[in-house]
């Protein structure tokens, strides 16, 4: 069964320039989210495999997104996909519990290959 | 020929006759225009800031920066000249919100400094009893406004919508 | 709190050292995104009353989309990155990974890439200054504005001018030379933060006291 995914970003450019790559790698999204809050209801409801989120926006952030999920469900998989790549910012995403992280702009295979690690440490 | 007076941001300035004052980039500044139609006068404020009180340099800028300060500057030359207050109408121009984050007002103020300068001038007009006879404010464009010392009209011009009058 | 106006000539080098290096990081980033080298010109450091900027900022009658983010961390500061309205929508087709032409509407999907843009460059912007002056610096999401230049700037005016009389602007041209895309990043510090940059720059160079 396809690995199902939930991309969070407030930025529809970019929601849609993630589907496509994963997509096209057969990965299954399951749902998006503009903010922290819509992420975390979308975490609970869908109960994806692994979690795309973006740091910057609205409402809720990514690091405090990742710090809910993590509370709901220790084992979330969780990578962060962030202009933001400053080292102290990095440390606080991993601390939050992300398991890996992309700075943008991003080639799609540093994309893929992401998700492929987080698959591989599965098994 | 028509003479064009540019009038910069926190800054007055008169004309007569065949005078156009004009002003650019409305964002949320507004522009205060005053005329008086006997001897066909007109002066504009670009206003800047709602309240000259809660800024510690107030006193080393113009008045026209503050909607506090700019009305009573402008109508204390103006008398000067020989033009008493009651000789005057006043149109208002700009004050738009062009930048929202994610829906909310930018300064964290519930009310942006677009919609407070709005209001601040039209409390000095009703203080100092200046009738307000047009206005197009608020929304979310720049605007560039002309200022015809002949006939009072105001023309608008915004990037996307055209021209108008007001 | 220092008025931009008594920053002496070293600093001023500074900050174009600052918008060199914001800047270069800025270009590359939006070099990969759509794939063509993109050049930076040299960076301009003008201090001057806010009330002036208009005239000095070239371009009064130009329509652009701004792209403002604000940014907050060890430098409280404003972020503006301007292109011309012509533009638009080559740029959006690059973004996009389409030849050039394809679109003649900047939709809903369109306006998003342009704020992401925002945010990628000014992030890449910021990782490199934060590194260089070993700070942290976050940004807001983006806002967006497509209006006459004059009036995108006068929101970011005002705001500063509720603190200060003078801005301090590092302005920095980035292009493309066969599109001949153009666009502009203006790097704005809030007033109470020039303290600041010149304590890190101080930290950073090794300089004692240039003044």
């Amino acid at each position: 069964m396809a690995t199902r995914i939930l991309i969070v970003d407030d930025a529809s450019f970019m929601r849609m320039m993630l589907r496509n790559i994963l997509n096209s790698h057969g990965y299954q999204i399951v749902g998006e989210a503009e903010n922290g809050f819509k992420a975390v209801s979308a975490f609970e409801e869908l109960k994806p495999d692994i979690v795309l989120v973006d740091l910057i926006m609205p409402e809720m952030g990514g690091i405090e997104a990742v710090k809910k999920i993590m509370d709901m469900d220790p084992q979330a998989r969780i990578i962060i996909c962030s202009a933001m790549g400053q080292q102290a910012l990095v440390v606080e995403a991993m601390q939050a519990g992300a398991r890996d992280f992309i700075i943008k702009p991003f080639q799609p295979t540093s994309v893929i290959e992401a998700v492929q690690k987080l698959e591989r440490e599965e098994e | 020929m028509p003479d064009k007076i540019k009038v910069g941001m926190a800054d007055w300035k008169f004309g007569r006759n065949n005078d156009v004052l004009v002003t650019f980039g409305l964002g949320s500044c507004v522009a205060l225009a005053l005329w008086e139609a006997k001897d066909k006068l007109a002066a504009m404020a670009h206003i800047m800031l709602p309240d000259s009180k809660l800024i510690r340099y107030r006193q080393e800028v113009s008045p026209a920066k503050f909607a506090d300060t700019a009305l009573t500057a402008m109508l204390e030359e103006l008398q000067k000249l020989g033009y008493n207050k009651e000789r005057f109408q006043a149109k208002v121009v700009g004050g738009a919100n062009m930048f929202t984050f994610a829906g909310k007002t930018i300064g964290g103020n519930s009310m942006n400094v677009g919609q407070r300068n709005v209001l601040a001038v039209k409390e000095e007009l009703r203080k100092l009893q200046i009738p307000l006879v047009g206005e197009d404010t608020g929304g979310t464009s720049g605007r560039s406004v002309e200022f015809y010392a002949a006939n009072g009209i105001l023309r608008i011009r915004t990037a996307m919508f055209g021209e108008k009058e007001v | 709190m220092r008025e931009p106006s008594e920053i002496n000539a070293f600093y001023q080098d500074a900050f174009q050292e600052l918008g060199n290096i914001g800047a270069g990081n800025a270009a590359t980033a939006l070099s990969q995104l759509v794939g063509r080298t993109i050049h930076t010109s040299v960076p301009k450091v003008m201090i001057v009353p806010i009330e002036q900027v208009p005239d000095i900022v070239n371009g009064t009658d130009r329509i652009v989309a701004g792209i403002y983010l604000k940014i907050f961390g060890d430098i409280p500061a404003k972020m503006l990155l301007t292109f011309a309205h012509t533009d638009l929508l080559a740029l959006t087709d690059l973004l996009m990974g389409q030849p050039v032409g394809t679109s003649n509407l900047l939709n809903e999907m369109r306006l998003s890439a342009l704020k992401e843009l925002g945010t990628i460059l000014t992030g890449s912007f910021l990782n490199a200054l934060a590194k260089f002056l070993d700070m942290r610096l976050i940004p807001s999401v983006p806002a967006l504005a497509i209006d006459l230049f004059p009036a995108v700037l006068d929101t970011l005016l005002v705001e500063l001018s509720e603190e200060a009389r003078y801005a301090l602007l590092i302005q920095t041209e980035i292009h493309e030379t066969e599109t001949k895309l153009s666009g502009n990043i203006f790097l704005i510090p809030e007033p109470d933060a020039l303290d600041v940059i010149i304590e890190a720059i101080k930290k950073t160079t090794g300089v004692v006291d240039a003044g």
